[in-house]
């Protein structure tokens, strides 16, 4: 599904250029759910923006189903972010003046959709999270659990084949974070293919792969399990 | 902060803030300076105060405008010549006006234009207080003055009591008829730049058929900083200066606004909106802030005209301040909106 080729990113120029990926080759396929591991700085949250079409790269292919994205384009990213990707963001990213259902509705928003339909589609993703009598708060309304929940029913409302996950549980209590990553493997289970940057072993423990980068490269490629426990050894 | 059940982020109730108060200046700037100008041209007997009386004499015919009025008008815009007729109980002028000079209050009708000054059919603009002897005829209403009967295109007036309201303006042509080509005019134009080369053309235009004493001086060089800031140009720079201060405190205030609108940008981002759809979306979410916020000012200015009897808001001040205001905040949204995105 996902082929990345050699693929580089830098940031700022001469005394202040950072190489944030050198050379990442990578294949993911569809269903996988991975986990991309690394300490600050290690360049796991570009390549992770990359993956959904956020970001440029500065040399190297990404081939997405067998086809190549187009990076110099910002209207086919636009578009292949709309129509392929769900975002899961750190801090949830929910506008703080809309109600649960609007901020879950924002993907479907100029899409053609019915109002009617809208109102389905939302109501579904809802019902899937365990929020839907959410519906009418606003995200202040709700504790950072519930938050996540809804930014995962606004990443999988348009039902998406890729869902992108950064830092997922990196503001939830250790309880909430992993019922939010109990959503993740159902979903997974359900056919997603699901990436997810994090600094959390427990959370990494429960995907099927472990990319763990290091200095812009990746430094280890592997099950979930054996990777844990090399993790925990260090 | 919750509406009616709906949540309103502060960044939004700033800007909300921001339009009430720059419409409110608006309002009362554009009402002000309506006012101010009637106060002027009432003072000014109806010129623009930078007017030349000239003396047409030893002209033989009486159609020695003819060619005068056909060259100037073909050459020149904005410009109006008075005639003023001796009578001792109102002010009586004729006028052949081209483009717009002074336009008074006009109460009902309409004003001279070029075509109904110079027609030679007589018509009139009559003062509201003027109105004794109007007759109507054939559905239009008629005057008599020196003996002519004059079509009535129009009545001025101010609410108050001023010289506009005690005028009669004739077309030019049956002015002319009614007295002697022979005696004072004045010129007038809208913008004083054009008083010399307009005058210096009306005095050839006259010189086989007439002699004319006109005197064109070049100003008393007074700068343009002290011009700006003499007593008759002191109300408009504060008007400037006013808006000024209110358009940067709107900048201000739109950035702050969009800071507050930054998690939206970045959920559209995410959800893969084109730049469009998010310049739409973020547009609709301002102009109905800067709406609500225009409607807020007029009904406090509303408010301050029932109240207070010197201030008077017009239809007209309404459509000029709003569109004032879409200007203005179109402008400061796109230059905002350019500069955050850039930035983020």
């Amino acid at each position: 599904m996902i082929k990345l080729r050699d693929v580089t990113k830098t940031f700022g120029k001469k005394e202040a250029r950072v190489e944030a990926l050198r050379g990442i080759n990578l294949c993911i396929e569809e269903g996988e759910l991975v986990a991309i591991m690394g300490k600050s700085g290690s360049g796991k949250s570009t390549l992770l923006n990359i993956l959904g079409g956020m970001m440029s790269m500065d040399s190297g292919e990404y081939q997405y189903d067998g086809e190549l994205v187009n990076f110099t384009s910002q209207r086919e990213l636009t578009k292949f972010r709309r129509n392929e990707v769900g975002f899961v963001v750190q801090y949830f990213a929910l506008a703080d003046d809309l109600d649960i259902f609007q901020n879950v509705a924002l993907p479907l928003k100029y899409q053609g959709y019915s109002g009617k339909k809208i109102k389905e589609m939302v109501m579904e993703a809802l019902r899937e999270l365990e929020i839907e009598d959410k519906a009418k708060s606003y995200p202040s309304e709700l504790s950072g659990g519930q938050q996540q929940r809804a930014a995962i029913a606004r990443a999988v409302v348009k039902q998406p084949r890729l869902i992108l996950a950064d830092e997922p549980t990196g503001a939830l209590d250790e309880a909430t974070g992993e019922a939010v990553q109990e959503i993740f493997r159902k979903l997974n289970e359900s056919g997603k293919t699901i990436i997810i940057v994090t600094h959390d072993l427990k959370v990494a423990g429960h995907c099927e792969r472990i990319i763990h980068l290091k200095d812009g490269m990746i430094s280890d490629d592997g099950p979930g399990d054996v990777v844990r426990e090399e993790e925990v050894i260090v | 902060m919750k509406v009616a059940g709906k949540k309103i982020p502060r960044g939004t109730v700033l800007l909300f803030l921001s339009f009430t108060a720059i419409s409110l200046c608006l309002l009362l700037i554009v009402s002000a300076a309506r006012a101010e100008r009637i106060n002027d041209m009432s003072r000014n007997n109806m010129y623009t105060g930078h007017q030349k009386n000239f003396s047409v004499y030893n002209a033989e015919e009486e159609n020695v405008w003819e060619d005068v009025i056909e060259n100037l008008s073909a050459k020149y815009d904005d410009f109006a010549i008075y005639m003023p007729i001796q009578d001792p109980e109102i002010v009586v002028r004729g006028i052949c006006v081209k483009g717009s000079v002074e336009v008074p209050p006009m109460i009902e009708g309409k004003y001279f234009d070029f075509d109904a000054s110079w027609s030679g059919t007589p018509t009139v603009i009559l003062g509201k207080d003027c109105q004794k002897n109007i007759f109507e005829w054939n559905g239009k209403k008629y005057c008599t003055y020196g003996g002519i009967e004059f079509e009535v295109l129009g009545v001025m007036g101010t609410k108050e009591d001023s010289r506009i309201n005690h005028m009669m303006l004739l077309d030019l042509r049956s002015a002319v008829r009614m007295t002697n080509v022979n005696t004072s005019y004045v010129l007038d134009t809208k913008k004083e730049s054009d008083m010399i080369k307009i005058g210096q053309e009306l005095s050839g235009l006259f010189r086989y058929s007439a002699e004319v004493a006109i005197l064109l001086d070049k100003g008393d060089g007074v700068s343009p900083i002290a011009q700006l800031l003499s007593s008759g140009r002191i109300m408009d720079t504060m008007h400037v200066m006013i808006l000024i201060s209110f358009s940067l405190s709107s900048i201000l205030v739109t950035f702050i606004w969009l800071r507050f609108r930054r998690t939206l940008l970045y959920a559209w981002q995410l959800c893969g909106y084109k730049e469009y759809m998010k310049g739409l979306e973020t547009a609709k979410r301002y102009y109905l802030a800067a709406g609500f916020g225009f409607v807020a000012g007029l009904s406090l200015m509303t408010l301050f005209s029932l109240t207070v009897e010197d201030i008077q808001m017009k239809v007209m001040d309404i459509v000029q301040a709003f569109g004032m205001t879409v200007g203005l905040g179109t402008v400061i949204l796109l230059f905002c909106y350019m500069v955050d995105r850039r930035n983020t």
